[in-house]
């Protein structure tokens, strides 16, 4: 990964919010990240952390009630406020996203040709023969047997696992510069699991991809991911590098998720746990979302919270002491 | 130690579709399996999908029928063909905790109606403030506060609503608890939470229980004794150590292997023992061993008959080579 290079995306002071019956809700709040090219960022955080909410902002995908604020720069371009127009030509060509459950993303009424031929004739203006020929090329690459027969049958007659396979082929058609993949495991047993992982990694080595990858495991982030991004009620609490975030995790709520998860390594008496509830985003405190939870809270965490550099490319939102 | 539960090829199948000029097709969930339960053990089932470890849970229940076979509970009362009435009297003692704990939960319901449902259908004469006591003493237990008692579903996060879940369960006293993926739906910080109350209650109550989960860390960090299905037949049945320790069937192996570890120096060295393919269908199993299809070690005898369970080092193993 080279740094010297300007990011291929780059998130700055991203908020998203949602006007509901009981008032405004904060998703995402100020959140800034930048992704690099051919290199997988994984972001984690538990259900209302935002980490859905920050992709469906970059791609456009809200739902009607939702507002974007800051900025999202993608290759130079501002995807923040950009027409719907100019957006679906990114979307699926440059920018492709896959979801955590494949037969939901699949139109269950189309046989998979159809579906693949459809990306390459909108998207690269191919005529339907080239574009199945290629279609199959693709499937063949994320090794689905016998791909030349199988592209004529339906979403349904795939398991699980092949199913995501399909959505893999699918978004890579167009041989997107970023590739944002939303649990895409996270349905799957962990056999098929390691299967798509791999893939993926190979997949991204291959093809010089950035891969966005959301999920709340944090030994799929082991796995898979260079750099991770730890949210929580829309906050971005610490980024850093794999290495330095499971050797040394500064931020307090980053060490106390790690330390409640059981570990098939090595066995402990009784979990660690992190008291309380996840947040309710309609009523977070002042400060710091994770205050009310969190072990090492003071007076300073209901003030401004900068973000504090703590190593090279290691950052953190908190108001702790770190001992260097 | 007392065996509470003893299952003697024990068989679930489904039956699907058929007409009148259409054969009848056959889910083999649970093909045939034996294993005992002791008091107060915690025996973990492990399998990936389809691996038929919750029709195996339900049928245990009476959620589904056994096909045929024989499960002995408390060495009197044989599931297979106990009668309503004789369900009632295992409901008092083996209860069930759901994986999805808001779709558990009927959302016109207030906590205090939910909790006390089993108490009122199981024991009718029990007057009605001798049930709400009871209801408040079991919320207690479950880490819940009495002004909660009038709330509904809905008022609750996904780790309260499993809570009420447990309450509900354990407002019988029963001997048994049957959980199926039952902290699964949870996250991170909420899933310790609800596992170390399963241990306390477990501890303090003498609970036996039967935890199904595909998350083989929990399972490891919970579990006396493991379970491995594959396709409705048992693999390798042993303990914990044994199990995680001194691995012998190829499944189990792959299957551990398989498990992302919280570790990037530990994941980017260890070695993946990858599977080939998917799981075949259990509408049509292999005719030799089950896991033939997808197993590395496979060869002719493996595809021809199935293999015989023995035991090895203190496991149980279906598997030729081990």
């Amino acid at each position: 990964m080279d740094n010297k290079k300007p990011p291929l995306l780059e998130a700055r002071d991203l908020v998203v919010e949602f006007k509901v019956q009981d008032g405004l809700v904060r998703a995402v709040n100020g959140l800034s990240f930048k992704v690099y090219d051919s290199e997988i960022i994984g972001i984690v955080g538990e259900s209302g952390s935002g980490k859905s909410q920050t992709m469906l902002a970059l791609m456009g995908l809200l739902a009607g009630n939702g507002k974007v604020k800051g900025s999202v720069k993608f290759n130079g371009q501002e995807l923040v406020g950009m027409s719907t127009g100019k957006l679906n030509k990114l979307r699926g060509d440059q920018i492709a996203m896959i979801f955590q459950d494949p037969m939901t993303s699949l139109n269950p009424y189309l046989k998979i040709s159809s579906q693949m031929t459809e990306v390459l004739m909108l998207h690269k203006n191919m005529p339907y023969k080239q574009a199945l020929d290629e279609a199959i090329r693709m499937l063949d690459k994320v090794k689905i047997p016998d791909a030349k027969n199988r592209i004529h049958l339906y979403p349904h007659e795939f398991s699980g696992g092949m199913r995501q396979r399909v959505m893999i082929a699918m978004s890579l058609l167009t041989k997107p510069k970023l590739l944002i993949a939303d649990e895409p495991t996270t349905a799957l047993d962990v056999t098929v699991q390691a299967q798509i992982l791999e893939l993926l990694k190979e997949l991204k080595q291959e093809m010089n991809m950035s891969i966005i990858f959301i999920t709340h495991d944090m030994g799929v982030v082991a796995n898979i991911c260079d750099r991770v991004n730890v949210m929580y009620g829309g906050w971005l609490m610490e980024t850093a590098t794999i290495e330095q975030v499971f050797a040394t995790p500064y931020h307090p709520y980053t060490s106390a998720l790690l330390e409640t998860i059981p570990n098939i390594e090595h066995d402990v008496d009784k979990l660690k746990t992190i008291p309380g509830e996840p947040p309710n985003l309609l009523h977070l405190p002042q400060g710091c979302p994770f205050q009310p939870r969190c072990s090492k809270v003071s007076p300073a965490c209901s003030g401004q919270i900068p973000l504090r550099k703590i190593a090279p490319r290691h950052v953190m939102k908190c108001t702790v002491e770190v001992a260097q | 130690m007392k065996k509470i539960l003893e299952v003697k090829n024990l068989k679930v199948h489904f039956e699907l579709g058929g007409g009148m000029f259409k054969a009848k097709r056959v889910v083999h969930a649970v093909d045939g399996i034996d294993f005992d339960v002791f008091e107060g053990e915690t025996l973990g089932i492990v399998g990936e999908s389809g691996c038929g470890k919750s029709s195996l849970a339900r049928a245990l229940c009476g959620l589904n029928k056994i096909t045929s076979g024989s499960a002995l509970f408390a060495g009197k009362i044989d599931l297979a063909k106990a009668s309503s009435k004789e369900w009632n009297e295992v409901h008092k003692q083996m209860q069930f905790i759901f994986q999805d704990p808001v779709a558990a939960l009927d959302p016109r319901m207030t906590v205090a109606e939910i909790i006390s449902e089993p108490l009122i259908t199981l024991y009718p004469d029990m007057k009605k403030d001798q049930v709400l006591q009871k209801v408040l003493a079991t919320m207690k237990l479950v880490g819940l506060t009495q002004n909660q008692v009038n709330r509904y579903p809905q008022e609750f996060s996904g780790g309260q609503c499993q809570r009420i879940g447990i309450a509900r369960a354990l407002i019988l006293e029963p001997k048994i608890l049957i959980c199926d993926e039952s902290v699964s739906a949870l996250d991170v910080s909420i899933k310790a939470q609800i596992i170390n109350l399963l241990q306390e209650l477990q501890q303090q109550l003498k609970l036996t229980i039967l935890f199904i989960s595909h998350d083989l860390g929990v399972v490891k960090h919970i579990c006396n004794r493991i379970l491995v299905m594959y396709l409705g037949n048992i693999m390798e049945l042993g303990n914990k150590q044994a199990i995680y320790s001194n691995t012998l069937h190829p499944y189990t192996k792959a299957l551990l292997s398989a498990v992302p570890v919280a570790n990037p120096t530990l994941e980017k060295t260890k070695q993946i023992q990858l599977l080939e393919g998917d799981l075949p269908s259990p509408v049509n199993p292999p005719k030799g061993c089950v896991f033939s299809t997808r197993c590395p070690q496979a060869d002719d005898v493996c595809r021809a008959s199935r293999p015989k369970g023995k035991i090895i080092q203190e496991h149980f193993v279906t598997c030729f080579k081990a």
